[in-house]
């Protein structure tokens, strides 16, 4: 959240108390205008706001061997020879 | 008729045949008697499709491998016959710094699997590659399993996969939480 300053000699406002949040209205209480919250609350807020953020893809924390096993893999160039004694126990 | 696979199949480290991934240059199979085909990659594709009028369906010609593979479904109605399941890799073929990352539990996509026959029936060590998600059909699994992942490690694995895939589970654990802390701070709770 883009969050901006401006100095409360600048402005007039309610002071909310912590876990109050005061809701400025227009036409008649239909639309919110703006919320204010105190300070100790913007601070949870951002807090769950950072913990619930979008992720990145995971695929950005792929280390050099996890890319290095996958491609092995996907060329079946990690088995040099059939596990011979697995498979058996597979057709018994 | 193709034997089935017993059910109980989560968990279980099977032999299946794994077909790889198509990827460009694309090799076609028109059928007896013409030689195979090949088409760059998927837009030469489509554009013949919309105006050469080549069928969208083709036969693709796909390496495949019979190989290890863990299932993660069960199909106890056998209503779907495709199967999700993770593809192994062995560590032999890795470098001993990148074994030993694997097996010191520091690869988060590399789910280390010891040689312990009794327990997941390979006779090599190998590991369960988080990125290697795969479909197999029913009928390209060898009906016994080998070895078998216990619930502890199922749920590992389900926790990485979660990340691996990006799955965005948090909207479901937020009401998850909002219901719990419902039902303890609502009348009765």
């Amino acid at each position: 959240m883009r969050t901006t300053q401006i100095s409360a000699n600048e402005t007039r406002f309610p002071e909310p108390q912590a876990g109050e949040a005061i809701v400025v209205s227009k036409y008649a209480e239909s639309r919110r205008k703006a919320v204010i919250l105190h300070p100790d609350d913007f601070d949870l807020f951002e807090r769950y706001r950072h913990i619930f953020a979008a992720r990145e893809p995971y695929e950005l924390r792929l280390t050099d061997t996890a890319l290095a096993a996958h491609e092995l893999g996907e060329r079946g160039a990690d088995e040099p020879d059939l596990d011979i004694e697995s498979l058996d126990r597979a057709l018994s | 008729m193709v034997d089935q696979p017993a059910p109980g199949l989560r968990g279980a480290i099977v032999w299946a045949i794994v077909s790889y991934i198509p990827e460009a240059p694309f090799r076609l199979w028109p059928g007896d008697g013409h030689p195979a085909g090949e088409i760059a990659d998927a837009q030469a594709f489509a554009r013949q499709v919309r105006r050469q009028g080549l069928d969208a369906e083709q036969t693709f010609l796909v390496n495949g491998k019979l190989r290890p593979v863990l299932l993660l479904q069960d199909r106890p109605r056998r209503a779907l016959r495709e199967i999700v399941a993770l593809r192994m890799v062995r560590l032999e073929t890795l470098s001993k710094t990148q074994q030993t990352s694997i097996r010191d539990q520091r690869e988060p996509s590399l789910f280390h699997l010891p040689v312990r026959p009794a327990k997941y029936g390979l006779s090599k060590e190998m590991a369960i590659d988080l990125n290697a998600l795969v479909r197999v059909h029913a009928s390209a699994i060898l009906p016994r399993a080998v070895g078998r992942l216990d619930d502890n490690e199922l749920r590992v694995i389900g926790q990485r996969l979660v990340e691996h895939l990006d799955i965005d589970i948090e909207p479901l654990l937020a009401r998850l939480v909002e219901e719990r802390l419902e039902a303890l701070t609502g009348p009765g709770g």
